[in-house]
């Protein structure tokens, strides 16, 4: 098994930089969205996420100078253009006093150096209440939930190890029972207990160990069934890992499926069809395309590959 | 698919027959087993059932042997042998998995005074104390590279189709061999059950209950279960499952 | 036996079933997932990077 070379594994980042920054004005709200509030949640998703692609792409410091300046171009875009400075999700608190929504999405851009203290003022209200603590949440994301905080300076409001613990990696079951929504429960556990690749320590040695054991069998099987949104981020998993392996074949597969403007197909081949559709389905396999090449490209340059 | 269209063929249906015998001798202590009662008559079909199914036919006798049924069912194993021999471009697995019936006969059927006279052809000489007539059979020096240099699926995969030689004292090489690879073949076995390759989770798992250092996450007792309910039950799948019950550990290192 | 002699041929014919029954090759994997594919995903409101909740009408590539 052979790593792939770092100039692969940073030209499928740099493609999908490109796409990303060509449909940049995909990710905006609609008035629509707005005055209805229907699918609100839904279309800041994939402002959160570019968020979150843009604070690894800082972090991670592998992009180069082109990448450098669209990564600086598309965090402006998004914190003053799609957010409105903060005011959409302070208004969001406003709407909605528990929800963590804002919280999660602003997490990754206080990092960046942006504030807005209203909204900071209001996660604080809606943190001082026992509910906070007793929101119903699926595991992997009160463990995001709880790195959003952290992230933010705050205490984190609940215990890292039982959050965890109630996930379905941190009980290490069965392997083989593995589909696709444990897959993702997976790859999530780890995002979140790694803050989004920035921490890989984090990840306890036992599960480091059931890991390293059994991702290449969960990644063969997706790159067979050509599922790349999956097998980005099962990528962005390996890299995580204490020995990556950053497997040449799996990578080169995943190249492979790029498109050549650099847009990264959920499974199979590109989609056709209206643009906002087809932005629709892609801009998540493409925020994931970014996320595992920053990962692996900053790990083959630092870490010790696996052999 | 070739092997989709192989399993209507008489010789799938003989070789679930016998692999469904086996089993069920398997499952009780193997002790009235005979192969020869297995097979509707000894004919071609019949005779490359047994070559398929290679040293599992003789299974139950590795539980515990029975020389008075043994010779005759030596005597089918012969013929099987010196019927479907491993022909020029024979695979590695078709090499192996002769040396394997051929390796299980002798170990689980060792030759006694009485084999030249019960023989079912009868007359003859005796070469070496076997049957009547019959030369041991060639015994071919298989490949063994691929169990250091497969990659894990490929590995697996060979491994599988070979589960057979996991059987107690055969091949002892390729046992040492596969034990070294115990997490390759645990992903080989996560990979197969994900693809429902049943078949091939089972044969693997055949050489993973042996392994000395098994992970326990692998969950190989739940999953052997499962891959034997999500079969069908298929006979080739229940003679692996039943066999990986009946050999646990117990390997020659 | 009988049948060996007077059927070379079918003798043949089952003696590469035997060369294909051994060494077989792996079945296609593409008959599993197609229901996780389709988009019966039970998700949060929110999970950043997790797929995207599947909508209306969509053109599953699968």
């Amino acid at each position: 098994m052979t790593a792939a070379s770092p100039a692969l594994l940073h030209r499928v980042g740099d493609r999908a930089l490109a796409w990303l920054d060509a449909h940049r004005e995909h990710f905006r709200l609609t008035d629509e969205d707005l005055a209805t509030g229907r699918g609100i949640v839904e279309r800041l998703k994939p402002v959160g996420e570019l968020a979150v692609n843009m604070r690894v792409l800082a972090r991670e410091g592998v992009a180069g100078s082109r990448q450098h300046d669209i990564s600086v171009r598309l965090l402006d875009h998004v914190w003053r253009d799609l957010l409105d400075g903060g005011n959409l999700l302070a208004e969001l608190q406003h709407q909605e006093p528990l929800s963590p929504v804002p919280l999660e999405i602003y997490a990754s851009l206080h990092e960046l150096g942006h504030r807005h203290p209203g909204l900071e003022s209001a996660i604080g209200l809606a943190r001082g209440t026992a509910s906070w603590r007793a929101l119903e949440m699926m595991p992997t994301r009160r463990l995001g939930l709880l790195n959003a905080e952290r992230k933010i300076g705050l205490v984190p409001s609940g215990d890292t190890g039982r959050a965890l613990a109630a996930t379905w990696l941190g009980r290490m079951p069965e392997p083989w029972t593995v589909q696709l929504h444990i897959a993702y429960d997976i790859t999530h556990t780890v995002f979140h207990l790694t803050d989004w690749g920035a921490a890989p320590d984090r990840v306890p040695p036992e599960i480091a160990d059931y890991l390293a054991r059994y991702l290449p069998a969960w990644t063969a099987d997706w790159a067979e069934l050509e599922h790349w949104d999956l097998l980005g981020e099962l990528l962005v998993v390996d890299a995580c890992l204490p020995r990556p392996t950053l497997e040449a074949e799996m990578w080169e597969r995943y190249a492979a499926a790029q498109g050549p403007d650099g847009a990264m197909p959920v499974q199979g081949t590109m989609p056709v069809g209206d643009r906002g559709e087809v932005f629709d389905q892609l801009h998540h396999p493409t925020l994931v395309a970014a996320f595992a090449s920053a990962m692996a490209t900053s790990r083959s340059l630092s870490a010790d590959v696996a052999a | 698919m070739a092997e989709q269209a192989q399993q209507n063929s008489a010789l799938s249906a003989a070789v679930a027959d016998v692999a469904n015998g086996v089993a069920l001798a398997l499952d009780g202590e193997g002790d009235s087993y005979a192969l020869s009662a297995l097979l509707a008559q000894e004919d071609t079909v019949a005779l490359a059932a047994v070559r398929v199914l290679g040293a599992d036919v003789l299974a139950p006798y590795a539980l515990r042997g029975d020389p008075a049924r043994g010779s005759t069912d030596r005597q089918v194993v012969r013929r099987a042998l010196a019927a479907y021999p491993p022909g020029a471009d024979a695979s590695d697995v078709s090499l192996w998995s002769y040396r394997g019936l051929v390796e299980a006969s002798r170990a689980f059927l060792p030759e006694t005074g009485a084999d030249g006279v019960d023989g079912a052809d009868g007359g003859g000489r005796d070469g070496e104390g076997g049957e009547p007539g019959a030369e041991r059979p060639p015994e071919p020096r298989p490949g063994d590279a691929w169990v250091q240099t497969d990659p894990w699926p490929a590995l697996a995969h060979r491994a599988s189709q070979l589960a057979a030689l996991s059987l107690p004292s055969l091949a002892p090489a390729l046992a040492v061999g596969l034990a070294a690879r115990t997490d390759d073949l645990a992903r080989g076995f996560v990979r197969a059950v994900r693809r429902r390759d049943w078949l091939q989770a089972a044969g693997v798992g055949r050489w993973l209950v042996r392994a000395p250092d098994v992970p326990d996450s692998l969950g190989l007792a739940a999953g052997l279960v499962f891959v034997r309910r999500m079969s069908g039950s298929d006979p080739r799948v229940v003679l692996h499952t039943t066999a990986a019950q009946r050999f646990p550990g117990g390997g020659p290192w | 036996m009988a049948t060996e002699l007077t059927a070379p041929v079918e003798t043949a014919a089952l003696a590469a079933e035997v060369e294909g029954l051994l060494d077989s090759a792996e079945p296609e994997g593409i008959y599993r997932d197609t229901r996780e594919c389709g988009g019966g995903l039970l998700l949060a409101a929110l999970l950043l990077i997790s797929p995207p909740t599947p909508r209306a009408p969509k053109t599953d590539a699968r």
